[in-house]
């Protein structure tokens, strides 16, 4: 019975076109511009998460770093409670793939045949290439061996291969450089990685932890372990995870702040997003205001295409439509034009996205649609319930009679 | 046996107070299955408020109505709609096809809200295309009202209030828009229904309508002023 309605109901508002058209064109315009905003949005934070993957800090990817307080800290903390212990312990959680604990941000000045140099050294397990996503160029990574037995070798930034070996970076394999006061063996070259922000991320230089702890940093504390997940759901509810696990081994009281950060490449995205996220904010409004200027539009156009329509009422409860059933062909109508609408404007949100593809980073994901929808079927049902509870209030005789001319 | 209509001291009030002015004082006749009764009588008189009692469409303010033997006067909405659906066909003078449906959907349209029987869509058009063709608009199903003269028109409408094979079919001045040709075609159609069985209540003004039928009723100031056989 409903069913018929519903269909009659389809077929009635497809002989009112003008009416049909005007009542679906502002949700088409919201939904067109909301899934325009979402589309963007969802690029920038892909573009960024990418971006961030080849620097090895990809969606997968936790880092824990000493210290509390701000994400971004432009000094390592002098704070020394994080050990390799952490690490260790962080491995046995079953979502955790790989740990690559590391110490040390300074720069040192390093020395080779008279040329100088300053550059960063960190202090790392085998496991950090994996994690940080580096690639050796030339030579060989670092092993177990390196690290078991505290070996004075090094793998070296393109920067720096550059800096030392002008045009003949494969020359460095095999040489001895100054760090500090120390030689170490140059072992490999590391893939270039490029720029990141302002950081070059081949300015730098590798050698094993035991080593750094024992020439560099003269103590075992680390600066930071790069924790990598098994997947790239549930970041943030590990993020909590791990974030309790160590205020209980570190022993903190409720009232004592973390004595480190967990940081995740959505915290970046978040941040590098700040900027954009007010003007994010801002269109959503617009469009929250939007859907609403569309629903009072639906509303009123509905009343006049009732009023406009009130013979057809009376004859059809003269026929023996009840009040809900006027009611429900109504509501139906204005549910699905709604629905019709919003499905439109999404559907061309995600052609011009499509187009701005080539100009900006966008994502088309399924998210807006099932936006598109829950807010169709709801403008629809909120804006059309009081005109068709009018429909269904109409006095049949008044509307046959008044329809006599 | 017993009548298909029993009306017994109708009264109808609009307004509240001072301002209520009684527009039918106490009406009381029967109809039975089979007849052809006609309601006339001056402009103002309450013809029209008492076929809209008659079909279910507004609430007498006193007495008594029973529809094929069911109590109307204190049904609900739901109620009365089935009523106007199943046991009631009506015919009005400007005709109230909707002008967006053609001539078959306008006579399919009672069908939509038709509760408790199955609906069998088929079996629906195909009756609905019969029918159309006993009023003789064959060829005609898929005309747009517009597209069709008023005496065509009105046969829609006819066939439309004959759907759902009603107990009464109830025509509120059946005629007043057509010309002569027109009407007397439209009095003829009316005229075959009652001989194929069916019964009609009309008011109307129009003499040639008051002929056809077998009795007339004729109401003054809201009340019956003489109710007789026609000859």
């Amino acid at each position: 019975m409903q069913l018929k309605i519903f269909k009659r109901s389809l077929r009635d508002s497809l002989k009112h076109a003008l009416f049909t058209m005007l009542m679906m064109i502002g949700v088409i315009v919201s939904i067109f511009s909301m899934t325009v905003i979402v589309a963007i949005g969802d690029g920038t934070k892909m573009e960024i998460i990418h971006v961030l993957q080849g620097f090895g800090f990809g969606g997968d990817v936790m880092m824990v770093a000493a210290g509390g307080g701000r994400i971004f800290r432009h000094r390592p903390s002098n704070v020394k409670t994080l050990t390799v212990a952490d690490a260790q312990a962080l491995k046995r959680f079953p979502f955790v793939k790989e740990v690559a604990p590391r110490q040390g941000m300074r720069s040192y000045p390093i020395h080779y045949m008279g040329r100088s140099f300053h550059t960063r050294i960190l202090g790392v397990t085998p496991a950090y290439l994996k994690v940080g996503n580096y690639q050796i160029a030339l030579g060989r990574p670092l092993s177990q061996k390196d690290l078991r037995d505290h070996r004075k070798v090094c793998l070296i930034g393109r920067t720096v291969a550059d800096e030392l070996f002008p045009g003949h970076r494969a020359a460095a394999l095999g040489k001895f450089i100054q760090i500090g006061k120390f030689f170490f063996r140059i072992k490999g070259v590391l893939a270039e990685k490029g720029q990141l922000g302002r950081f070059d991320m081949d300015d730098r230089i590798l050698i094993p932890l035991t080593t750094s702890s024992a020439l560099f940093i003269r103590d075992t504390y680390l600066h930071a372990i790069s924790v990598k997940l098994i997947g790239t759901k549930n970041i943030a509810a590990y993020q909590k995870i791990v974030k309790a696990f160590l205020r209980k081994r570190h022993h903190l009281s409720p009232s004592e702040p973390d004595d480190f950060r967990v940081v995740t490449s959505l915290d970046v995205v978040r941040i590098v997003n700040r900027s954009s996220r007010d003007l994010t904010r801002l269109l959503v409004r617009i469009m929250i205001i939007s859907l609403l200027v569309s629903g009072i539009i639906i509303m009123n156009v509905m009343l006049a295409s009732i009023s406009e329509r009130r013979v057809e009422i009376g004859i059809k409860r003269a026929l023996g439509a009840t009040r809900n059933d006027i009611l429900a062909q109504f509501l139906f109508e204005a549910i699905w034009l709604s629905l019709l609408g919003s499905l439109i404007g999404s559907a061309l949100g995600a052609i011009v996205a499509t187009f701005m593809k080539s100009m900006i980073p966008v994502s088309i994901t399924l998210r807006p649609f099932v936006l598109a929808v829950i807010f169709g079927i709801l403008i629809g049902t909120v804006s059309g319930a009081f005109p068709a509870y009018r429909a269904g209030q109409t006095d049949p005789i008044r509307a046959i009679l008044g329809g006599r001319s | 046996m017993t009548p298909v209509i029993f009306l017994e001291g109708i009264e109808k009030c609009y307004g509240s107070g001072s301002l209520t002015t009684e527009v039918l004082k106490g009406i009381t006749f029967s109809v039975h299955s089979g007849e052809f009764v006609a309601i006339m009588g001056p402009s103002g008189a309450g013809k029209s408020t008492l076929l809209y009692i008659l079909g279910c469409l507004a609430k007498p303010t006193g007495g008594r109505y029973q529809l094929d033997g069911v109590e109307v006067t204190s049904l609900t909405d739901g109620a009365l709609s089935r009523l106007r659906n199943e046991k009631l066909g009506f015919i009005f003078q400007s005709f109230h096809l909707i002008p967006q449906y053609s001539a078959l959907e306008n006579v399919l349209l009672p069908t939509v809200y038709r509760k408790g029987k199955k609906g069998n869509h088929k079996g629906d058009v195909i009756r609905a295309k019969e029918i159309l063709d006993t009023v003789g608009l064959a060829e005609r199903y898929h005309y747009r009202p517009g597209e069709l003269s008023g005496g065509q028109r009105q046969r829609v409408a006819i066939a439309r209030a004959l759907m759902n094979d009603p107990e009464v079919i109830l025509a509120d001045e059946p005629t007043g828009n057509l010309d002569s040709q027109q009407s007397d075609e439209i009095v003829h159609l009316l005229g075959d229904l009652n001989r194929a069985g069916r019964t009609i209540i009309v008011v109307t003004h129009d003499p040639d309508v008051g002929r056809q039928a077998k009795r007339m009723i004729l109401i003054r100031d809201g009340m019956i002023l003489s109710d007789e056989p026609c000859s």
